[in-house]
């Protein structure tokens, strides 16, 4: 299990929502600590170093404001001049607490927008100031807007029960709602920890479409814009629309691969999705769990950041009994609510679509030709110096920040302290001289990898010693030799400014093995650190991680 | 409609993280420090939503011992097991 420490700042009772976001987290391996402020202290306690916010050290702050609960046992008819200097207080004190954050916390913020407003006249003034903070949270990179205002849009209002729990306790969601955003708030701190979904693994028959390849005539089968079959089209379309924001489809079917790439033919014109929007076919009799596991493998994507959906029970089952971290959902009977359902359970972070990320499917595929010719050779490094592979290693460079952050949300294998960074903890990184980070992007003959690594170091110039602090290499182009490439440049970067030492810092999880036998198969020194972790260190001098020189070669 | 005394139980030994055992028709507000507002708030919440009722608002702030509960329940025309 992960702690995660979050800090909540509100002016509300949010505590009925925790208990819900701290079960569905346990399940993603995640245990959150909450520290929640006093309903009217917040500014104070970010104002103060001393506070127990400071020593708390957050690892993510969410922020919860409510119209009515600035005005408890004030009259509720207002004027419009007061109505302007209510929205004028209320917006400096949000500033206040957001740039106190800002100038203290380098960390992820998110910002709930205002909602459920009981009183009529508060309405004017809540949508002045979520028009505020929209905007507020465009201005930084590490500003998410939670818009609760939006997921409550999809819920009825109850008077009576929402009236109720606000008299009685300060509480202003209804029984729905409160299960709604207890959903939304778990997506986003998981989004945030490296737990959004990456892949959706799709069976075909009565789940793509409405009918069966084996028992319908192809041109009885249909996916149309209209009728019975329009639940189909709008699945498919929502698909399209993920895939093209880095989701990975796959398919899992038990068909004939043949009959599936002829139905799929036959419909190009009329289906939103057509073939080779999936990055990996598993289409056969074997049993489905067996299917996935080695397109999880064959993908380096891990179960728990997947989805399975497939129209039968059966199939379920036996994938949840082999796979239990993996998400899955039962299509309802013709893929009614199906985008809904798939919206309520997938996780998708989206909302900072990277270039990796809208060509990810292509680079899938790109991979599977790579595995093809693989067994053509004798041995690895042959296969390698066959990609003719080119690295181009940049230290210090503000381009790409997007990715960069993205990478240490999303890997988990190859590293080395999976520290979550905002984009704007790495720009904090770039900008002091104190430290070097250095990206890592790659090329060969099949195509582009885009950027692939990242190493984040700490350089102490008096004692010649540099630390590693987080170092990470995406799993697509783990074992080509490109890591070891990718450090020893990093080395000879190190030695030529005359450093001597090198550290790793490890930080051991349950998914970091792979990191950890890398340092292993180079003689790194292990020594013990602090907190039971792991320090692998070098000497920069000695150090050499390419036995064979020219396989890759440095743009 | 019908539900047994430990689904009552168990909702409220979740909530207020407490033995089953220990909740008796005394067991209250009173007799139990942890059963503070907030945690009565949770456990209004939790009640409704997994029993499907509704307490009205006067409600809210009187059923405030196990006993209580299981009255307003029955008030509602919910049998007991």
């Amino acid at each position: 299990m992960k702690k995660i420490n979050i800090l909540i700042s509100r002016n509300f009772t949010i505590e009925p929502l925790l208990d819900e976001i701290e079960e569905k987290l346990s399940k993603k391996f995640l245990k959150p600590n909450f520290l929640i402020s006093g309903y009217e202290d917040s500014v104070n306690e970010f104002l103060n170093p001393k506070s127990k916010f400071y020593k708390f050290k957050p690892d993510l702050i969410l922020l919860f404001f409510n119209i009515d609960a600035y005005f408890i046992n004030q009259k509720i008819k207002k004027t419009d001049l007061e109505q302007q200097i209510i929205f004028r207080v209320i917006k400096e004190n949000i500033l206040s607490i957001v740039s106190n954050i800002n100038k203290n916390f380098p960390i992820d913020i998110g910002i709930c927008n205002f909602s459920n407003s009981l009183i009529k006249e508060d309405k004017k003034i809540q949508n002045s100031l979520n028009i505020f903070i929209n905007k507020l949270c465009k201005k930084q990179t590490n500003y998410h807007l939670l818009n609760i205002e939006e997921v409550l849009s999809k819920i009825d209002y109850i008077k009576g029960q929402n009236l109720k729990y606000w008299k009685q306790s300060m509480y202003p969601f209804n029984l729905a709602q409160g299960s709604e955003v207890s959903n939304y708030l778990y997506k986003f701190i998981g989004a945030k920890n490296g737990k959004a979904h990456k892949l959706i693994i799709l069976d075909a028959d009565n789940t793509l479409w409405n009918g069966i390849i084996g028992e319908n005539e192809i041109k009885d089968i249909n996916v149309k814009k209209t009728g019975v079959e329009k639940n189909f089209y709008l699945f498919q379309k929502y698909l399209k629309e993920l895939k093209e924001n880095g989701i990975i489809l796959g398919l899992c079917s038990k068909n004939n691969l043949s009959d599936i790439k002829k139905f799929f033919k036959a419909k190009q014109k009329k289906m939103p999705l057509s073939i080779k929007d999936f990055s990996n076919l598993k289409v056969n009799w074997q049993p489905k769990s067996e299917n996935i596991k080695k397109m999880l493998k064959e993908l380096n994507i891990s179960s728990e950041n997947s989805i399975f959906i497939d129209d039968s029970k059966f199939e379920i089952l036996e994938v949840q009994n082999t796979l239990p971290n993996l998400d899955t959902l039962l299509v309802p009977k013709l893929n009614l609510r199906i985008n809904s359902e798939l919206l309520k359970i997938g996780n998708f972070d989206t909302s900072s679509t990277t270039d990796e990320d809208k060509k990810r499917t292509q680079l899938y595929q790109v991979e599977e030709q790579r595995n093809q010719k693989k067994t053509k050779f004798k041995s690895p490094q042959e296969y390698i110096k066959s990609l003719k592979i080119k690295l181009t290693i940049k230290k210090n460079v503000k381009k790409n920040i997007q990715r960069l952050s993205q990478m240490t949300l999303k890997t988990n294998q190859f590293n080395t302290s999976t520290l979550r960074l905002s984009e704007k903890k790495i720009m904090s990184y770039i900008n002091d001289p104190g430290y070097l980070v250095v990206q890592c992007a790659a090329e060969d003959k099949f195509g582009d990898y885009g950027i692939i690594g990242l190493s984040i170091i700490k350089i102490q110039s008096l004692s010649r010693r540099a630390i590693v602090e987080n170092s990470l290499f995406s799993c697509r182009a783990l074992g080509r030799m490109i890591e070891e490439y990718f450090y020893q440049k990093i080395f000879n970067i190190l030695k030529s400014k005359k450093f001597i030492d090198l550290d790793f810092i490890f930080i051991k999880t349950d998914k970091n093995r792979p990191a950890y036998e890398f340092f292993i198969k180079h003689n790194f020194n292990k020594k013990k650190y602090k907190n039971g972790n792991i320090i692998f260190s070098c000497d920069l001098e000695k150090k050499n991680l390419i036995k064979e020189k020219n396989i890759i070669r440095y743009n | 409609m019908k539900i047994s005394e430990t689904e009552i139980k168990k909702i409220l030994a979740k909530i207020l993280k407490i033995k089953i055992s220990k909740i008796t028709d005394d067991f209250s507000m009173t007799s139990y420090p942890k059963w503070d507002s907030l945690n009565h708030l949770k456990l209004i919440i939790a009640l409704e939503g997994k029993i499907g009722v509704s307490f009205k608002e006067k409600e809210v702030t009187q059923i405030t011992s196990y006993k209580l509960i299981k009255l307003y329940l029955k008030k509602m025309g919910l049998k007991i097991l």
